[in-house]
Order: structure tokens, then sequence, then C-alpha cells
């Protein structure tokens, strides 16, 4: 057990490098000084070469090897070389210093992004967290009622209902339930309230969730052991709660902890339209001001999750069955 | 002049792999399965007309110094009114009191979704907005299909530090969070069609890439594979020519698949600000419009009707409908959420 878990930690050190590659040329790769204007529109060339000198964009992209220097000088002369620094003295292994070390740097205002994220992660997950709560256990009871009436008039009007609501945009919902809750119906005062967004966020996410529930929960119900227990008398229920159910629960485990990321980066859309101060609404005002920084730290946060997240459900696998093994 | 034939070669092209595609044992099986089911078939002619629609309106002729599509020159005798109009209405909304019986209020022709703030008919913006959806499905499949194929085939084929790279490359890719990864990309190259095909492309390739190594890795070692590298024919050939053709459904149904949800991911991108450039006609421009118009008193609800329920809903819905019907006539392995 432990080596299988050092040898998972040890499969995700490439792959947690490469998404630390991409986002760093994603964001790196341009012209420093052309980053230095976003941040001071203003500012006149010298303050932009001393921006850039601050915030280290003039050293080597990946390694510190000879001749690699990438800026030139306000003086249109070249850098001087780092010959005193080791190889890793670079734009790209101290933003890798900084991300492990959760030095997360500072927004437009001077701000410390740890510190907004602090403020901003509560409002998200109050939105997020009943969401994701009600669309998990509304998804499998009517994924499990849906296959368990499979081929009948209320699993393929489900199928259709599902397929419908994948197909509608966000943004339709999001105006669509605005003017009929809160002009038609009056029923919610529409902002700073949270039945709505959550109301929404359900929606949105449930019509794949169901699709995919019912898809795991078909293959158990065809299984042999499902045969053989209802022909030993076992009673429907529990057919369906404990033989069903239970032997699904790797899949839904999955799709419930990949899910988690996102309880924690909030939802852009409906956070901006609702006016809920969140991580999505972070984010939203990062792209407004052209904020890369707080990009980037979402970017690499996000991955972050994520790729715990699929450390945790391979962990939790192995828990649940022996058998898993490192392909 | 030479956008047009290029344009008119690439439809052409598309309608010959289609056809090729229904030739093939699979794809004939697929046709002759999904035929009888009505809901399919009208899901495949909504789809081909919402692109045909897209593609006429991508045909363009130079009259009186202005470029003018086919959709242009069927609608040019629809009138521009003064202001808003209710659908089939024959005066213009917000009427100032005391002028209702004055001329100006007429409208000048019936506008089945009636017309936006300036006057424009709004069926019109809508099937222009179907041109949009059109580049972006074909311009995003153009870019992810030849590297989800060709590094799919490639890790399947050789297997050892080739499979190892790509797979690495593309769980990698999958790691970062989709519309994370898009909306950095959009603000680091800026906004517009051609970069939202370029940010989904390159991040959607990994699905096909996925499916396209593990057929690959399965039909590698069939009899007629086997046979022909025993009979030295070279790498490159029994790919092309061997493997290639038994992927074909694979693309089909992950473009179907894709399309939809690059057309979701358009409406949505533009809502936050960073997808098409406000002037273009798309779906997702008309949902920003509608935004300020479902405010106000009386309500303009026309605006958002015609983008989403004419415009987005049955286009991507008979994608996903088309989509799903596909794969499961093709291949009832692959069932589920995870194409």
């Amino acid at each position: 057990m432990i080596q299988y878990i050092i040898r998972r930690f040890l499969y995700t050190i490439p792959i947690w490098l490469g998404v630390m590659l991409i986002t760093f040329l994603l964001f790196n790769m341009r012209d420093p000084i052309a980053i230095a204007r976003v941040h001071m529109p203003q500012a006149p060339e010298k303050a932009l070469h001393a921006w850039v000198r601050n915030n280290n964009f003039h050293l080597p992209l990946i390694f510190n090897l000879p001749g690699s220097e990438t800026m030139i000088r306000a003086d249109g002369k070249a850098h001087p070389e780092f010959k005193d620094k080791s190889i890793f003295y670079s734009q790209f292994f101290l933003s890798i210093k900084d991300m492990v070390t959760f030095n997360l740097g500072l927004d437009k205002n001077k701000k410390p992004i740890a510190d907004s994220m602090k403020e901003r992660i509560w409002p998200s997950l109050s939105i997020m967290l009943p969401a994701f709560v009600l669309n998990v256990i509304l998804s499998i009871s009517i994924a499990l009622f849906s296959a368990y009436y499979r081929e009948t008039t209320f699993d393929i009007s489900i199928s259709f209902v599902t397929v419908f609501m994948m197909s509608v945009a966000l943004p339709v919902y999001l105006l669509g339930a605005n003017f009929l809750f809160g002009k038609f119906l009056k029923l919610v005062p529409v902002y700073n309230h949270t039945a709505l967004p959550v109301l929404i966020a359900v929606l949105s996410g449930i019509g794949g969730n169901i699709r995919f529930y019912r898809t795991v929960f078909l293959e158990q119900m065809e299984q042999d052991f499902v045969r053989t227990a209802r022909s030993k008398g076992v009673s429907e229920s529990r057919i369906l709660f404990r033989h069903v159910l239970g032997n699904s629960l790797i899949p839904v485990l999955t799709s419930v902890v990949m899910s988690l990321p996102f309880l924690i980066t909030g939802s852009l859309l409906l956070e901006q339209f609702f006016g809920i101060p969140g991580m999505g609404d972070m984010m939203y005002t990062a792209i407004v001001s052209q904020d890369f920084q707080v990009i980037k730290v979402m970017v690499y946060l996000g991955s972050f999750l994520y790729m715990s997240g699929s450390l945790l459900t391979d962990l939790s696998y192995r828990l649940a069955d022996p058998r898993v093994s490192l392909s | 002049m030479i956008k047009n034939i290029t344009l008119i070669f690439f439809a052409l092209l598309t309608i010959y792999l289609f056809y090729l595609f229904i030739k093939t044992d699979n794809g004939r099986e697929a046709f002759l399965k999904l035929r009888s089911k009505k809901r399919v078939v009208a899901a495949f002619l909504v789809i081909c007309i919402y692109f045909l629609v897209g593609f006429l309106d991508q045909i363009s002729f130079q009259i009186d110094n202005k470029n003018k599509t086919i959709i242009d020159l069927i609608f040019r005798g629809v009138p521009q009114e003064r202001t808003y109009s209710a659908p089939f209405a024959n005066r213009v909304t917000g009427i100032i009191p005391g002028t209702e019986n004055e001329e100006r209020n007429l409208v000048k022709g019936t506008h089945i979704l009636g017309t936006d703030i300036n006057g424009y008919d709004v069926f019109y913006s809508v099937i222009k907005g179907s041109g949009t959806a059109l580049i972006l499905s074909f311009g995003t499949g153009l870019i992810s299909f030849p590297i989800g194929i060709l590094l799919g085939i490639l890790a399947g084929y050789f297997g050892g530090w080739v499979d190892d790279l790509i797979q690495w490359l593309y769980t990698t890719i999958s790691s970062i969070p989709w519309l994370l990864f898009v909306i950095a990309f959009l603000m680091v190259f800026g906004r517009g069609i051609f970069w939202i095909c370029m940010a989904i492309g390159l991040t959607s390739w990994v699905e096909l890439a996925r499916l396209v190594r593990g057929e690959t890795m399965k039909l590698k070692n069939l009899d007629y594979i086997t046979a022909a590298r025993a009979q030295g024919i070279p790498v490159a050939r029994i790919l092309y020519r061997h493997i290639l053709p038994n992927l074909n459904y694979l693309i089909i149904i992950t473009f179907t698949l894709s399309a939809s949800s690059v057309i979701l991911a358009e409406s949505v991108l533009t809502f936050i600000g960073i997808g098409v450039e406000p002037g273009t006609s798309s779906w997702g421009v008309m949902l920003v419009e509608a935004q300020k118009e479902l405010t106000r008193s009386p309500i303009i609800w026309w605006v958002f009707v015609g983008s989403s329920f004419i415009g987005i809903l049955p286009l991507v819905l008979s994608l996903n409908i088309f989509g799903d019907a596909l794969r499961d006539a093709l291949d009832p392995r692959v069932k589920g959420k995870d194409v």
C-alpha cells in the first residue's frame, strides 16, 4: 500500500511539471515590456523597464544558460549574463518556487492574491456546496429510478429531458430563470440571494450527471449477481440500493471527487451575474482589468485541485478494491 | 472569389467524406439503424438546415462595393425599422403617448421575430448567427482533429516511450480545467472567432486522441495488420490505409459532440466578455444584448427568445441527439459521459 501511494505520488510529478510549463509558457512567452504596459498603461518607458526588473521578467525563460538573456535594457544594451547564478536561475523555476511555497503574488491593486482568495472562498462555497449536494442527491436518485425502469416512458422522457437540459447554454439559464422568478413571478428578490443561483447551478449541471449515473447503474443492473440476487428472492429495493448502488460506488466517487475543485473555483458566470463576491467573481474582475497574475494563479490552483482530486480518487480506489494497480 | 471557391471545395470535401463514411461497413450499419428512428432523422435534418444556412452566409459577392452574402441577398427586402417592434406587430414598441396614430409609428414590413433597438430584423440576426456557429464547429475540428488523430494513432501503434510521452501530454492538458485554460488563452492572445477555435481546438483533441489510441491498440493486433507488417509494407502506409479508415466513426461522433460544446462555449465566453468581438453576428452577442433588453419595461423578450430558442437550442439539441444516437449505433462500448 505504502509503495502504491509513493508510486502514485511520483506519477503525479511529471504531470504537475507539465501543467506548470504550459501555464508558464502561456503567460510568460510574451514581450516583457508588453506585459508591463498592461499593468501600467500610462507609465513612461523607464518605469516599464523598472517594473520588468522588479518582477523578474528580465531573467532567462527556462534555463540560465550562457547567451540566453531575454531582455533588452532601457539603454538598448543586453542584460549582463547571470554567470554567478545556477542554471535554474530563471523565470520558470522562480515561478515554480513561488507556486510550491504558495507565494501567489500581488494583484493589480497591490493586494496579496492569497488574502483575497481567503475572503472569497466562503461566498463561493455558500452557493456551490448546497448546489453540489442537491445535484448529487437528485441526480443519483433520478438516475437510479431511470435505470430501474429502463426503456419505459419514464426512462425515455428522463433521457430526453436530460439531453434537453444539456443543450441549453448557461447564459440562457441565467437570463431565463432571472426573468421567470425575478420579474414574472416576483418570487425572489433577484440579487444577493442564494436560492436562485443555487437553483440555476443545479439545473445547469444535473443533466450530464443523470446521464452519466444512469449508464453506470445500467451497467451494474445487467450483471450476473443482480440476477442471482433476484432469483434468491432478495427484495427489489435491497437489490437497487445494496447491490446496484453499492457496486457503482467507484465511478460515482470519481465523478464526485472530480467536481470538488469546482466548488472552490466557483462558477464565473453565476457569480458575476448575481454579484456574489466569490472566486468566480474575482476571476471575472481579473479578466475585465487584464490582471494576468490572478488568472495565472487561478489556472494553477484549478489544475492543482484537479490533480489532488484524481490522486485522492485513485488512492481511495485502492482502499476500496485491492485489485486496482498502476498500469 | 477565392474564398468562395475554397469554401465550396471544403463543403464538397465534407460531403464526400460523409459519403465515404456511409459506404464503410459500420457506416452503412449505423445508417440503416438510424434511418428508422424519426427523432434522429429529424435531428439530422435540423443540423443540415442550420449548417446549410450557415454555409450560404459565408458565400459572398461584391455588390455596390459591399460584401453581401447569399443570406444578405435573400433578406434584402426586409426593411429596417425605427426601433423595437414586437413579432408580427404593425407598430413599433414604446410609442410616446399622444402619438399613437402617427404614421411614423407604423412598421414597414412584417418581422416574424420583431426588430431590435436599431430596428434590425431579429430573425435575420439569428440566421446570421448560424454562420458563426458553423465556422466555430468546423474551425475547432480543423485544429483538434489532425492533432488528436495523429497523436492517438502514434501512441496506440508504437506504444513504449512514444505512448508515454503522448499520454503525459494529454493527461497534462486534461488536468488544467478546460474553461480556465480557454479563458487564459483568450486573454493572452485576444478575442475573436479565430482564437476561440485555436483555444478550444488545442484543448479538445485530448478526448479524440484517447479514443483513437484505444482503438488503434485493438486494431494493431488484428491478423490483417500483422499480415501487412509481415509483407514489409511501410508503417506510414499501414497507418494510413489500414488503421485510419477504421477510425472514421470516432471522428464523426467526436465532431457532432464537440460542435455542440463549442457553440455553448461561445455563448458563455461572449457573455463573460472575452468571446467574439461585439460587432460579430453570433448568438452569444445576441444574448449579451438580450440581457439588457430583458430589464426594459415594456419587456423586450424576442431578442432573448430568438437567440436562445431559435438559434442555440435546436442546433445544439440536434447535435447532441444525433451524436448520442450515432455513438449507440456504432459503438455501444463507449457509451457514457467520458466521450
